[in-house]
């Protein structure tokens, strides 16, 4: 009877996770929501895994924020759900949920007067008890997800100084400093110079396929999307309107029926990828 | 244990950009512990300078070994009227201690207030307290209610509950599906505070008797004259309890000052924080009220100053401003009581004529933005 209980007790404790790390999948399911009744998500199926860069691409108002954040737990979805891990995600403790999810939020809302190392530093929230502050392996952490993010160099700026591209990749190292494994990027590469653009990619796509990093990102830009992505998922209205390699995603008739904008499509000259060009 | 890091990336034509040397360190260094200790030891020299000073004249000397004396382990013969004794002792220092208590209390809760809304215009008023404490001294007043408890007139008692009864009602009302959005919070406390407030006026101006307009008013107004030592015991175990929970959450606080969403996907419990939060500073600020009155702009004004000075860090910010605040009003009472001696201005009037000016210049010093 003890032991029943025991398992009982480890079945049903909210916070008790132990899976290796090839089990880490992110997965919605048939999830639909609506705002004050205007639908904005239709049953959407989506999977992202270890090791595998997932773009969400789609017109404006297609819903994707509102899907970066059914994922994230901030919003529930009205039918359907999400699993992280093989877990439904409402069974996951907020703590836990936060050491292996990291979300980058577009245009993140900063305090002026708080310095960008502090800022990065609350991205070891989720590890510090609580009466607890940063040790200095927190702060070592947070130093390497700043240099890796090419901010270390703003650490004691304040926020208020820094432009909208710094701050973008400050709030990219605070979610890194999470040490997620599951990131969850909308619209990364706003306000960012190409160079940085490139930068935060090439740093994403490193984490990726390095240390088995699973990436759901949100881009506006088809071109970036394409060369970045393993996969694509492209969403009109709330549904999922094609989905699979970005070759097979992007093309001339996806793009007319879904932006309803004529274009051409043209193989990148090194790596064969899509490029959408106005025609 | 610091650690430096040096950020030098060489460009292709050999030039050195983005050099910088930054060292982190554990936050709680031996400078900040000193820094809090030494605002410890200005308090506790401040409480006996405070009471030194008065219209009743009585040598330094004098108030030292009068304060001494009371210690159990000192010996000091008492060659001394009786008059200083009390006036010291029974009048003057549980003042000043209680001077302290409300100016540490409002301080610190106008603090947790300003962090909690992110709004630098945010006072320990903010939702009800002052409007129910109001409504709540007036029905006393009105009604002639005469019990008493714990030592504590029914003002005080009527004033305590119907702060407390008042922020309960407004977070109550701003709780929508168990989420409380804090402009919804600031909207409802906005309207029943307004709501409340016109009952009081009625109440006030339909008296019967003039005398009760007269009180109500004065009350309001806030006012240490009738301090004693019965009011001390029952404040300091509110301002301690609060204090420590408030302290606790002070890293979360400072979360916080990211917008909820992203609190919460650091894996904060953004609701139970507010509540806790809102419960703490609500307490400690009705308790005060409840014995001195509606005082303001210490709550106001102390968490910028020490803003602006230090850093908006919530884990030094809040035991700062606490430190800060009673330093504060204890001066400021010192003045009330003296300027015009021997009657009394309201200490109110005090707080904002030497607040707001110092504010100003503090403000110019920085040049920087305050929140």
């Amino acid at each position: 009877m003890r032991i029943n209980f025991w398992l009982l007790a480890r079945f049903l404790r909210r916070d008790d996770v132990s899976l290796s790390p090839n089990e880490w999948l992110l997965e919605a399911h048939e999830v639909s929501f609506a705002y004050n009744g205007r639908p904005v998500l239709k049953g959407v199926d989506l999977s992202v895994h270890p090791g595998q860069i997932v773009g969400i691409i789609g017109p404006n108002g297609a819903g994707k924020s509102t899907l970066i954040k059914i994922l994230s737990r901030l919003l529930s979805p009205d039918k359907g759900c999400v699993s992280l891990g093989g877990r439904d995600l409402t069974r996951w403790g907020p703590t836990q949920l936060a050491r292996h999810l990291a979300v980058v939020p577009q245009a993140a809302k900063l305090p002026e007067t708080f310095t960008a190392w502090e800022v990065v530093l609350m991205g070891r929230t989720p590890y510090l008890g609580l009466l607890g502050n940063e040790t200095t392996t927190d702060m070592a952490i947070a130093q390497r997800a700043m240099e890796e993010t090419n901010t270390w160099h703003l650490a004691s700026r304040l926020i208020g100084q820094l432009s909208g591209g710094e701050r973008q990749r400050v709030v990219v190292a605070r979610a890194l400093a999470q040490e997620p494994r599951i990131l969850l990027l909308d619209e990364p590469t706003l306000h960012l110079d190409i160079n940085h653009q490139l930068e935060i990619l090439s740093l994403v796509r490193r984490l990726v396929d390095e240390q088995g990093l699973a990436v759901l990102a949100i881009f506006h830009d088809l071109n970036l999307a394409a060369q970045f992505c393993h996969e694509l998922v492209l969403l009109c209205q709330g549904r999922v309107f094609a989905r699979g390699h970005p070759g097979e995603v992007i093309t001339v008739t996806n793009i007319a029926a879904v932006y309803g904008a004529n274009v051409a499509v043209l193989p990148h000259p090194h790596n064969g990828r899509p490029t959408v060009l106005p025609s | 244990m610091t650690h430096e890091s040096e950020n030098r990336r060489i460009s292709k034509s050999g030039f050195t950009l983005h050099a910088s040397r930054f060292t982190f360190a554990p936050y709680w260094s031996r400078k900040r512990y000193l820094v809090l200790l030494l605002g410890a030891v200005a308090l506790v020299m401040i409480v006996a300078l405070g009471a030194a000073w008065g219209s009743l004249a009585i040598p330094p000397l004098a108030v030292a070994r009068m304060l001494l004396g009371q210690l159990p382990w000192v010996a000091v013969s008492r060659d001394w009227p009786a008059t200083w004794e009390t006036v010291l002792l029974q009048v003057r220092l549980p003042r000043v201690v209680l001077a302290g208590l409300v100016g540490a209390a409002l301080a610190l809760a106008g603090a947790v207030y300003q962090g909690l809304f992110r709004n630098p215009l945010a006072d320990p008023y903010l939702i009800g307290v002052s409007s129910g404490a109001g409504l709540g001294a007036t029905l006393a007043i009105y009604f002639t209610v005469q019990v008493t408890w714990a030592g504590l007139g029914a003002i005080s008692i009527f004033a305590f509950f119907g702060a407390l009864l008042t922020t309960a009602i407004i977070y109550a009302l701003a709780r929508v599906g168990g989420k409380t959005p804090i402009t919804t919070l600031l909207l409802a406390g906005v309207a029943l505070g307004a709501f409340l407030s016109s009952i009081t006026t009625y109440l006030m101006l339909s008296g019967k008797d003039a005398f009760h307009t007269f009180h109500v008013v004065s009350w309001m107004m806030g006012s240490l004259a009738l301090a004693n030592w019965q009011q001390v015991r029952v404040l300091m175990p509110y301002l301690l309890v609060g204090l420590a929970i408030i302290l606790v959450n002070a890293r979360p606080l400072n979360v916080l000052q990211l917008d909820e969403e992203q609190a919460q996907q650091l894996g904060l419990n953004v609701e139970r924080i507010k509540l806790v939060l809102v419960v703490a500073a609500s307490l400690i600020t009705a308790s005060a009220v409840a014995v001195s009155g509606i005082i303001g702009f210490v709550g106001l004004i102390v968490p910028h100053a020490v803003r602006l000075v230090w850093g908006p860090d919530h884990r030094f910010l809040l035991p700062m401003t606490t430190l800060v605040g009673a330093v504060f009003l204890i001066l400021a009472d010192g003045v009330a009581r003296t300027l015009l001696s021997p009657s009394e201005l309201p200490v109110g009037v005090i707080t904002a004529f030497c607040g707001a000016p110092f504010f100003l210049y503090l403000l110019r010093q920085k040049k920087q933005a305050i929140f």
